[in-house]
């Protein structure tokens, strides 16, 4: 047999992790201001972050309300950010509960998330709609190499039965293309990266990088010509299924235009995290400083982070949790469960925090990054003992978009999770006047 | 006679007696006289049962427009379990006719002339995709890794609808084209081999840099970490001098990671240093290539003030190289070779061999069309391995290899139905069975127009189990049908278990796995899956069921006549992943088998109810007592009736599937009685009912047909699965029922209105 492809490591992305270096010494000024005019202020951006299984409630609401409240211990770790951090309670994703779908909380909480719409009960077909940050990459997408990053930590469940009856496509996506179509996304640091900054394989140099990419528009050319071929002859299911070949095609053609037009980022190859690390904590990570990076250079200004799959059952061995988060957040009211439970969560803000550090510290135009960027933290679920949807954990963060921030606030009941979407797609320049349930921006 | 041959003959019947396009039979004549004097008594609009009332419908009109309840009533008297058993069964003249209305009304049973159904076009899974490749170009290509997660659909990660393709899917599709070409076309190296000179760059360990070298006055070394870009021979060098003691020359250890592979003396001075040079072959990665100074001497006292001290000067290192022309793969040289590539000019030649791939890679003949269009998007100019570099790059990126096409073949106008084209029905048969691409037999006889004979269909079906790929069923069909990826999310306890590990896990998964392709190459009837007193076990496994006298890491054929453990229901393997982590959960496995064994996935528990927890609620009691308790809710009841005798039986598995006799320090009690009044003792005998009737085989076509399909059932799917049942015989085996599969119109047609 011959020997397996030569970049086989990196493609399984195994190996020891490596942390990114600080992103200031990777972006001297003089290239990042090469790469787009120069704008009067730094653009506005938006992550939206999702963490499973809800949240230990008593150790994440503070009791008082305003900008004198006192940080529970779950949210602790963002002492330093309070001011720039609100949490936000009472607001809702009604579509998340049964109405008459029956079970399928996990499944429905992710879905919800970003869309507030009933996701299809079916065990073959998906329908749901386009996500918020979706919404949000159609109109600003195009002002950016790339319309939005979408990233997670877990892959897809093997088995096909993710929760009730719902297709796993639900519990493993926030962002969604279309009605039919999860956003892909990505896991492994190194591999985004690379798709970041073209800096994959033998790309060392510009040339090499403009020699691939004027061949890959031959190859498009061709295959576009393919696709045009058998739409003409497919029946019409098949053509819609095709169209989703199209959409891809067009997206990657419109990069391609992007980096011949405008000189692109350089970001030295070397300087590339490696692939998916075995501590969880670390990939976390790594994930939030491609996030950073990825802002930094304005290669895109939207991104989802999906931290782990909704339901995810993952052993917290990072913190020392060896019994799986689901099954955990099904406690029963034990406090030893609880206990857990509560770790896992300040493990997750832990890392938020890392991010927020990142974001902070990395300056712009004489501003922090942090203050051009909204942050939606949160989960579709709030207690996962009991699967409610109503008055979900949820932090705002960053002074992107001029949001006002520092205080604990809380909003009459059922207010819709997605006037909160609708107040950032608004800041982002991309004003929506309906998403799911939403009714007006929440701000 | 069994009750799939009376559904046979029913079916018969209705073809006698219901031609599709003759006169439909009315609503009013047919179906509602049935229901008035059959199904009113209970389905009428005074507190209807199963909120079903059958009564409200007069018309044609009416009735058609809620689809989904004749559905219903089909399933039923096809089943024959309605009216219920304890009521007079109606005349088989009017279920005919009630039937018959159906049957006008959505399509036809009859596997003769039911509709093939409708697939949506379908990709290739990363598990398609990564065998595609290694099997066309024997290049290992970890796609589950590389692109995004394929989605699952009704079970399984085969079917079409669920499978999606995001713009980060496409892109790396596109990807994965040009690494896999560049992977499987080395190109000639035209600038020869690289040099890299190390001096200033010269790392240092117990020495000191100084001038753009390295001076070592002990025993240390001068390295550099080079990155070598391919297995190859390489030049290795390195310069430098040396001052003088005692009688011996400076020796230099010459060294890879650490390990001599030459050793050279250092005569040289200052002015006249030397250079060494050794030709070696070297693996491709980072390596720490050093010269180390092995005899270091200081003689203070020595009389020639220019001999008192030896010390090395290593001014540089170098690594020209690879030297060696480029390993082509056995495949390349094939391809390019005057078999394939044939004579002439240098774009004839290209043509060829890209004709020649494009057949592999699109599972069908490129037309001229198509391959005249290839030719315009390669340069001129280009040489031959270029040329089909960035061909192969093309039809790598194609929807015609990403997407399975069918478009089917000529057929007569008006027909509703079309045949596969050979090429199609090759690329069907050869993903169901081998989860990868025709291999060179199919194409030849898809080339020739001879695989759709039936008898040629099935010798090769014959073939393809027989052949070691098709263990690909065992691990791609039977792993998702068993929900055997749940074990990998299985944590039992560890303080309550502290045995399992992941020796043990593996263990597991491997014995279903090996199990299945036993029972499938052996051609033993499915049931054995449920009866079998032998397993396939290693050592770990054996000691932890109990087996005395296995050895090994090895899997191997074991006798179980001695235990009670019998078929996959006594596999550790669905027996942990349907346990929670510290106690078992009868529920989960009475689910479990209704579901994935059964094919009669239990209702989900209605709103508000998921919430009740037997453990914490009803404490005190035995989890039996408990479950008993919560049975008396009428609501509960209905499903519960049916989930908690099949998971009880299973208690004397305890959660990592060892067996016991006792549990919470009382004996366990593995009794229960079915909903029909069936009782019995212990998982055997609970299987051998489920074995009764031909439920489970049935259950197993069905997921058979969503795995080969890639489509979830619909309806007029009863047809082809009767057929298969009855075309597979009596107690089937898998082969049996697969190759009856293959043989239907499902498998063998597609709707004509699919390419309209």
């Amino acid at each position: 047999m011959r020997q397996p492809l030569s970049r086989r490591t990196l493609l399984r992305g195994l190996g020891t992790a490596m942390a990114l270096p600080a992103l200031e010494a990777m972006c001297p000024s003089t290239v990042f201001g090469a790469t787009r005019t120069p704008e009067l202020a730094p653009p506005t951006r938006a992550v939206w972050i999702y963490v499973p299984n809800g949240v230990h409630l008593p150790d994440w609401r503070p009791t008082q309300l305003g900008t004198n409240y006192k940080l529970p211990w779950i949210l602790e770790p963002l002492a330093k950010h309070k001011r720039d951090l609100s949490v936000l309670m009472g607001l809702d994703q009604q579509k998340a509960r049964a109405n008459g779908d029956g079970p399928g909380d996990h499944a429905r909480a992710a879905a919800v998330f970003l869309t507030g719409v009933q996701p299809l009960k079916t065990n073959g077909q998906v329908r749901l709609a386009k996500s918020a940050d979706q919404v949000a990459a159609d109109a600003i997408g195009s002002l950016t190499p790339f319309r939005s990053l979408v990233i997670g930590c877990e892959g897809a469940r093997i088995s096909g039965q993710c929760d009730s009856g719902y297709s796993c496509a639900y519990s493993g996506h926030i962002s969604w293309l279309s009605e039919t179509t999860p956003a892909g996304k990505e896991r492994n640091p190194r591999l985004v990266f690379e798709r970041l900054f073209r800096s994959g394989g033998d790309l060392s140099s510009e040339t090499a990088r403009a020699l691939r990419e004027e061949r890959r528009l031959s190859v498009i050319d061709y295959v576009l010509a393919d696709a045009r071929r058998l739409r003409k002859k497919l029946g019409k299911h098949d053509r819609n299924k095709l169209e989703e070949y199209f959409d891809g095609i067009r997206e990657l053609e419109r990069r391609l235009e992007f980096s011949r037009e405008q000189r692109s980022v350089l970001v030295p190859a070397s300087e590339a995290p490696d692939g998916i690390p075995s501590d969880h904590s670390e990939h976390q990570r790594l994930l939030y400083d491609v996030i950073a990076l990825a802002f930094q250079t304005d290669s895109t200004r939207i991104a989802t982070f999906l931290v782990g799959n909704e339901g995810s059952n993952r052993a917290h061995t990072e913190v020392g949790v060896t019994q799986g988060h689901h099954s955990l957040s099904h406690h029963g009211k034990d406090a030893t469960k609880q206990a857990q439970i509560r770790k896992i969560n300040r493990a997750h803000i832990t890392q938020f925090a890392h991010f927020l550090d990142k974001l902070k510290s990395t300056s712009e135009q004489g501003k922090s990054l942090l203050d051009s960027t909204m942050i939606v933290y949160g989960s579709g679920i709030s207690d996962g003992n009991s699967h409610a949807h109503h008055d979900l954990p949820i932090l705002l963060a960053g002074r992107g978009g001029k949001l006002p921030t520092g205080s604990a606030t809380r909003y009459p009941d059922k207010t819709p999770l997605n006037d909160l979407h609708l107040t950032l797609l608004e800041r982002l320049g991309a004003p929506a006047t309906a998403l799911g349930d939403g009714r007006a921006p929440l701000f | 006679m069994s009750r799939s041959d009376s559904v046979l003959l029913i079916l018969l019947a209705l073809t006698a007696t219901a031609p599709l396009h003759a006169q439909a039979p009315r609503f009013e004549d047919s179906m509602q006289p049935f229901i008035a004097r059959h199904c009113a008594l209970c389905h009428d609009d005074l507190e209807p049962e199963a909120d079903l009332d059958l009564t409200r419908f007069s018309s044609d009109a009416a009735a058609l427009a809620e689809p989904d309840i004749w559905f219903a009533v089909e399933e039923r008297l096809l089943a024959d379990d309605m009216p219920p058993k304890s009521e007079p069964r109606p005349p088989a003249a009017e279920v005919q006719a009630a039937l018959a209305w159906i049957a006008a009304q959505y399509g036809s049973l009859d596997p003769e002339t039911a509709p093939p159904g409708r697939v949506v076009l379908r990709r290739l899974n990363a598990i398609d995709y990564a065998n595609t490749i290694r099997d066309l170009f024997d290049v290992e290509f970890d796609a589950a890794g590389f692109f995004p997660a394929d989605a699952v659909g009704h079970g399984f990660n085969t079917v079409g609808e669920a499978l999606s393709v995001s713009e980060l899917t496409l892109e790396r599709y596109l990807e994965a084209a040009e690494l896999i070409a560049n992977e499987t076309i080395y190109l000639e190296s035209r600038g020869g081999p690289t040099k890299r000179r190390y001096t200033e760059e010269l790392e240092v360990d117990r020495g000191r840099a100084s001038d753009g070298a390295v001076w070592l006055s002990m025993v240390g070394e001068a390295y550099a970490t080079h990155e070598f870009p391919r297995d190859g021979e390489y030049l290795l060098r390195f310069s430098g001098w040396s001052t003088k003691a005692g009688d011996d020359e400076a020796r230099i250890s010459f060294r890879l990671d650490g390990k001599e592979f030459a050793s050279f003396e250092l005569p040289g001075t200052r002015k006249e240093p030397d250079e060494h040079e050794v030709r070696t072959r070297v693996t491709e990665g980072r390596h720490r290539l050093a010269a180390r100074f092995m005899n270091d001497l200081y003689r203070p006292k020595e009389a020639d003030k220019s001999r008192r001290d030896r010390n090395v000067m290593i001014t540089a290192i170098e690594v020209v190289g690879p030297m060696d022309p480029p390993p082509l793969s056995s495949f390349q040289q094939h391809l390019l070779s005057d078999e394939i590539a044939g004579e002439g000019s240098t774009r004839r030649r290209q043509l060829r061999v890209l004709e020649h791939l494009a057949e592999r890679v699109w599972r069908r003949p490129i037309s001229r069309i198509e391959l005249g269009r290839l030719e315009r998007t390669i340069p001129e100019g280009s040489t031959l391995e270029e040329g089909v570099r960035l061909g192969l790059t093309v039809l790598l990126s194609s929807p015609n290899f990403i997407y399975r096409i069918e478009f089917g073949a000529d057929a007569d106008e008006g027909a509703d139905a079309v045949p596969l084209t050979d090429w199609e029905l090759a690329t069907r048969l050869s993903y169901f069975l081998w989860s990868t691409t025709p291999d060179e037999e199919l194409r030849r006889l898809a080339a020739r127009g001879e695989l759709s004979d039936p008898e040629v269909l099935a010798a090769q079906t014959t073939r393809l189990l027989r052949s070691p790929r098709s263990r690909a069923l065992a691990k791609d069909f039977a792993s998702q049908w068993l929900q055997i990826g749940v074990l990998d999310e299985a944590a039992p306890d560890k303080e309550l278990f502290p045995e399992f590990d992941e020796a043990l896990r593996l263990a597991m998964r491997e014995e279903t796995l090996r199990f299945f392709d036993h029972v499938l190459r052996e051609q033993l009837p499915a049931s054995t899956l449920l009866e079998a007193d032998f397993s396939l076990l290693n050592e770990r496994l054996a000691e932890h069921y109990g087996v005395p006298g296995v050895k090994g890491e090895m899997m191997r054929l074991v006798s179980l006549s001695d235990t009670p453990r019998r078929g996959i229901l006594g596999h550790g393997s669905v027996l942990t992943a349907t346990s929670n982590p510290t106690r078992t959960s009868p529920v989960r496995r009475g689910k479990w088998v209704l579901d994935a064994i059964m094919g009669m996935p239990p209702a989900p528990p209605p709103p508000g109810s998921d919430s009740l927890s037997p453990d914490t609620e009803l404490s005190g009691a035995t989890l039996r007592e408990r479950f008993e308790r919560h049975r008396e809710n009428a609501a509960c009841a209905v499903c519960h009736d049916r989930i908690d005798p099949i998971g009880f039986s299973l208690e004397n598995y305890d959660p990592i599937g060892r067996w016991r006799t006792s549990t919470e320090g009382q004996p366990v009690d593995a009794s229960g009685v079915f909903p029909d009044g069936h009782a019995f003792v212990g998982p055997a005998e609970m299987a051998a009912h489920l074995l009764l009737g031909d439920d489970f085989e049935r259950a197993l076509v069905k997921k058979l047909l969503v795995y080969a399909l890639g489509r979830g059932l619909v309806r007029t799917d009863r047809g082809h699965i009767t057929r298969i049942l009855a075309a597979a015989g009596p107690e089937p085996s898998l082969p049996a029922m697969i190759h009856a599969l293959i043989q239907t119109r499902a498998f063998t047609m597609l709707n004509a209105d699919s390419t309209r």
